[in-house]
């Protein structure tokens, strides 16, 4: 392949890449041609690079990464600058008592380009990169089913999923004391000092902070114990814009606060359950308890509301934004410009190559898959292409390439599922060797030693012989058809591959 | 144009059409037609039975409680029985309809009676604002409500199999098979005000049943002799914002759903292996009365209840949209998905518009008129007069898109057109389908199996379902595929997105009448941009 065939491959891809926007883009896919035929010198080492890149490789570092800086920008621009106004709104109308639409404008504007304002920017951003990195990290194509208690518990306690979730928690607590730092200026940002003898400001800052990381703990557990890290390809896609605006939905929102935390219930109970901790912490240190019922003021209870209705939203936007960019459909080519050379490597930029790589690549090109079997007589000249044969040899190379992987999912599938149903008819472990040493009794007769029980079976069985209890068996025995549901967890695939052949 | 002078006189009163043999529909008595239709079809006959016992239909329902006996509790006992059973508003209202328990019990009910109007007062308000919840504005009726006082009020043909269902006025569904005795009986607490109902293709057991709650899909064990399928057959798709269900439609390969409902303007596809919803389209527009899946899959046509109309292409969902002077009523495609014909609710006019195949969606610019459906007298066999056309209430193309029947509004006579869409589209007359006396058609649909010919089943105003054979040779093989070059020369692609019907189109310019003095070729032409 030479390095203009692979630049125009490459360029080919991205463009495709851009998906629904391809009508509207025309000045940017002319200007990255001509750009690439100008600086093709430059990018010649680079596209070396890329050329051995496994499908994989190009695919992380060519679309999804690309993909994660869209998400983040959009976001960004969606949850600071539009919450920044909600709350400018609050401060200068509820607040500060201003009703003047001029004046209210002019503080709308001004306020996005005052220095201050703009220095605490840092803080969502920070905010939100640590969000996305947990996110870019934490996401999955598959749904996780537990197969019993213990391995739910497991997950739950496991230091990755902890050390998550309290990233999650501390940047939930940020925001909301950004947003209502925003809004009302009794509620100063965490990191300007409070003034010495103003107990309320500790005392709204505390509980600010505190529903801002019980809003966190909501989405913290959602995400990683209720499958809400889980990234699946839409059922049709329309312009992002369309799916953006269809998230914003009131119903989206009321859905976003009814699950995170934010609901009038989950308000009250978080409130209520603050005031015995903080009475409690203060009969301990044998202080006034009287003094914690200060915070039932209406302008910190509207604040709180405010603030956790604003991140619960942020935070369902952030997870719905972040699904739409990640599963954007996009077209692999199913055959290369390489396919002649019978010298390039094996691992090219074509469907059948990812069709066999593994997590969202998979599942993005089984997707293409199923949409190039549809009926559409769009796909016309990429369905001829599958068919097409070889020359010289006249093999049917790209059929087989998607067949093959297509195939062995399909395979291995059934395999898992003959296993789970039918263990019996699945064949004898053959009987291990007997040692030449034979064993003797006492009559010198031979006496066949019992072959040694694996040490891993020995667990198991100790295992399942402690589900006899009720504590243990609690923890251990298996939750409702969970080996099934585990099974299909992962039948996205194999359906768009039995669809798609 | 073609209009309705060029069709062969309808039957005599008191025959109707039997059948359609020889590109022409012959009429019999009631008997001979049933015995010649049994005769034809064979062991394919499905006789769509009601029972003995009344069909009771859906929106006469009364109140259990009128049945029984004056009560004897007290105005208190009342009260609470009736927070028990509906809820505090009537238990407000029953306080106040209690009289002369005293004092206390005076002063409670003038309290009741000032909430009430409070609570109406904010309703009513409420009522003022737009909501999707505003289910009243719906511009939709329900099927038992578009029936003329009949027991079955439509049918929809399975796309594969000789089976039928048959909307029944009491929002219920019973299923037919060929050579099955079992009519199992589809009925649900969810299920009210049928909307719309339609096989899921490439499956012989899945019927969506658009209502009010949503969409409930039946899984109907094609093998199980069970005559009542439970609850557990039931599964609901329901989006709060797109209820009651206006419209749905598959995807011709059975994996998508998409619907459109309420007053909102949302367009839904369901994914529905996963029950997952995406909204593809919201914006202005009004409500959605009509969606449309084309039969290539590459397009979706999409009425609103304003005057316009939309047709998206099916990857990115991008869409052209046509003014219209009335709200579109009814709409089918071709078998090709290269040509869509569409009537308002308004003009008696039968439009279409052709596509290019290939391009994103390459509507042309304007619709072209076809057929003119103005009501008119004509002679009938006898030599009286009878009125015959006017307002469409349905158009059904069958899976060929060789027959094309139009049901009228008003007039009991359906139409029966013969049509020939490639390399253009041709209309030739085909007749006037005519029932017992003053029985005017509710519905049609075609059987979609056959090999060849077809079969139209007609629902008449009595709640009777007639299926009329038609043995005629295709012209064309089912499915074949359509060349794009025949429309890259002579169409051109639309550009812009807005357009109005041109309703003056220079109408003899281009009509060139070929073979019969009858038909109406309509050539490419006909299509140049303004």
């Amino acid at each position: 392949m030479t390095v203009q065939e692979l630049c125009d491959g490459v360029h080919e891809t991205w463009t495709r890449d851009q998906g629904p926007g391809t009508r509207d883009q025309g000045p940017t896919q002319r200007s990255n041609s001509l750009g690439c035929s100008r600086v093709l010198p430059l990018f010649e080492e680079h596209l070396r690079c890329v050329a051995n890149m496994k499908p994989e490789e190009l695919f992380t570092s060519e679309v999804l990464l690309w993909r994660y800086v869209r998400a983040l920008a959009c976001l960004l621009l969606l949850q600071v600058i539009a919450p920044m106004a909600v709350c400018n709104l609050y401060h200068t109308i509820v607040a500060q008592g201003i009703l003047n639409p001029v004046i209210i404008i002019s503080n709308l504007v001004t306020s996005c380009i005052y220095p201050t304002k703009l220095l605490r920017l840092v803080v969502p951003a920070a905010c939100f990169i640590m969000l996305a990195r947990i996110h870019i990290k934490s996401y999955t194509v598959s749904a996780w089913v537990p197969l019993n208690r213990l391995e739910k518990w497991r997950r739950m306690l496991s230091p990755v999923v902890i050390f998550r979730s309290g990233l999650v928690m501390t940047s939930c607590a940020l925001l909301a004391n950004f947003y209502t730092s925003l809004a009302h200026p009794d509620f100063p940002f965490l990191l300007m000092p409070c003034m010495s003898g103003d107990i309320m400001c500790y005392k709204r800052k505390s509980v600010i902070i505190f529903m801002g990381a019980y809003v966190g703990y909501h989405y913290a557990y959602k995400y990683f114990m209720a499958n809400g890290n889980l990234v699946t390809p839409l059922p049709a896609h329309p312009r992002k814009l369309q799916l953006i605006k269809a998230s914003l939905s009131l119903r989206s929102m009321r859905e976003a606060c009814n699950s995170y935390g934010a609901s009038k219930l989950s308000f009250l109970f978080a409130i209520g359950f603050y005031m015995a901790l903080s009475i409690l912490i203060s009969l301990v240190n044998n202080g006034k308890w009287q003094d914690w019922v200060v915070i039932f003021d209406l302008p910190l209870m509207m604040m709180t509301l405010l603030a956790t209705v604003l991140l619960a939203i942020s935070l369902s936007l952030f997870s719905q934004l972040f699904h739409i960019f990640i599963t954007e459909p996009f077209e692999i080519p199913v055959a290369s410009a390489e396919d002649n050379n019978p010298d390039a490597d094996g691992d090219s930029w074509r469907l059948c190559n990812a069709l066999s790589s593994s997590g969202i690549l998979q599942v993005l090109a089984f997707w293409d898959l199923k949409s190039l079997a549809s009926s559409d007589p769009r796909n016309l000249s990429r369905r001829s292409q599958v068919f097409a044969i070889s020359q010289p040899g006249g093999h049917p190379r790209n059929w087989l390439g998607i067949v093959n992987p297509s195939l062995n999912l399909i395979r291995k599938f059934c395999e898992r599922l003959r296993r789970q149903n039918c263990p019996e008819s699945l064949p004898s472990v053959p009987p291990l060797p007997v040692e030449t040493t034979a064993l003797t009794d006492v009559n010198k007769n031979e006496v066949e030693k019992p072959p040694p029980v694996p040490l891993k079976e020995r667990v198991i069985s100790f295992v399942m012989s402690l589900k006899r209890y009720p504590i243990f068996g609690y923890f251990l025995s298996d939750l409702p058809d969970a080996p099934n549901r585990s099974i299909f967890a992962e039948a996205l695939p194999v359906i768009w591959a039995v669809q798609g052949k | 144009m073609i209009n309705l002078q060029y069709l062969p006189p309808p039957p005599a009163c008191g025959l109707i059409t039997a059948y359609e043999n020889d590109g022409r529909l012959r009429a019999l008595g009631s008997r001979e037609a049933l015995a010649t239709t049994r005769n034809w079809l064979g062991g394919q006959f499905i006789e769509v039975m009601v029972g003995q016992e009344p069909v009771r239909t859906a929106h006469s329902k009364q109140e259990a409680r009128e049945a029984f006996s004056a009560h004897t509790e007290t105005s208190w006992q009342r009260v609470m029985f009736a927070y028990y059973e509906e809820g505090w508003e009537a238990s407000l209202e029953e306080m106040i309809k209690g009289k002369d328990e005293g004092s206390l019990y005076q002063v409670a009910s003038t309290v009741a009676s000032f909430i009430l109007k409070v609570c109406g007062f904010i309703a009513r308000a409420q009522a003022l604002l737009p909501s999707p919840k505003n289910t009243v504005s719906s511009p939709i009726t329900p099927l038992a409500v578009r029936g003329s006082g009949g027991s079955v009020v439509s049918v929809a043909w399975h796309p594969h199999t000789n089976t039928l269902a048959a909307v029944f006025c009491d929002d219920t569904i019973r299923i037919f098979a060929a050579g099955r005795s079992i009519s199992p009986l589809l009925k649900h607490r969810l299920q009210k005000s049928i909307m719309h109902i339609a096989w899921m293709p490439y499956s012989a057991s899945l019927l969506a049943v658009g209502c009010e709650c949503g969409i409930l899909l039946w899984t109907l064990d094609p093998v199980n002799v069970v005559t009542r399928p439970s609850g557990s057959c039931v599964s609901l798709l329901a989006y709060p914002s797109a209820t009651p269900i206006n419209s749905l439609t598959w995807h011709p390969k059975g994996n998508l759903l998409a619907c459109v409902g309420g007053s909102s303007s949302q367009l839904i596809v369901w994914d529905v292996g996963r029950e997952v919803p995406v909204v593809v389209h919201s914006g202005t527009g009004g409500s959605i009365s009509l969606v449309l899946w084309s039969p290539n899959s590459s397009r979706l046509f999409v009425a609103y209840s304003s005057k316009i109309m939309r047709v998206f292409e099916t990857r990115d969902w991008t869409y052209e949209q046509w003014s219209l002077e009335s709200p579109v009523k009814s709409a089918a495609w071709s078998c090709l998905g290269h040509l869509l014909l569409f009537v308002t609710q308004d003009d008696p006019v039968l439009y279409y518009l052709g596509f290019i195949p290939g391009e994103d969606i390459g509507g042309t610019q304007v619709a072209a008129q076809v057929a003119d459906l103005t009501q008119t007298l004509v002679t009938d066999e006898d030599g009286e007069e009878i009125s015959v056309g006017g307002a469409v209430r349905q158009l059904a193309w069958d899976p060929r898109s060789e027959r094309l029947a139009i049901v009228f509004r008003d007039t009991e006579c359906v139409v029966l057109f013969h049509t020939h869409t490639h390399p253009t589209l041709h209309l030739s007359p085909g007749g006037f389908i005519r029932g017992e006396a003053g029985h005017i058609a509710v519905s049609v649909s075609f059987q979609e199996n056959l090999c060849s010919g077809a079969v139209l089943s007609v629902v008449w105003s009595s709640g009777q379902v007639q299926h009329l054979p038609m043995r005629y040779s295709s012209r064309e093989p089912l499915n074949s595929s359509l060349d794009t070059s025949l429309f890259s020369a002579s169409v051109p692609v639309r550009v812009a997105h807005n357009s109005l019907l041109n309703s003056s189109i220079p109408r003899n310019t281009s009509m060139g009448y070929a073979g019969s003095s009858v038909m109406s070729p309509l050539i490419g032409g006909l299509f140049t941009s303004p």
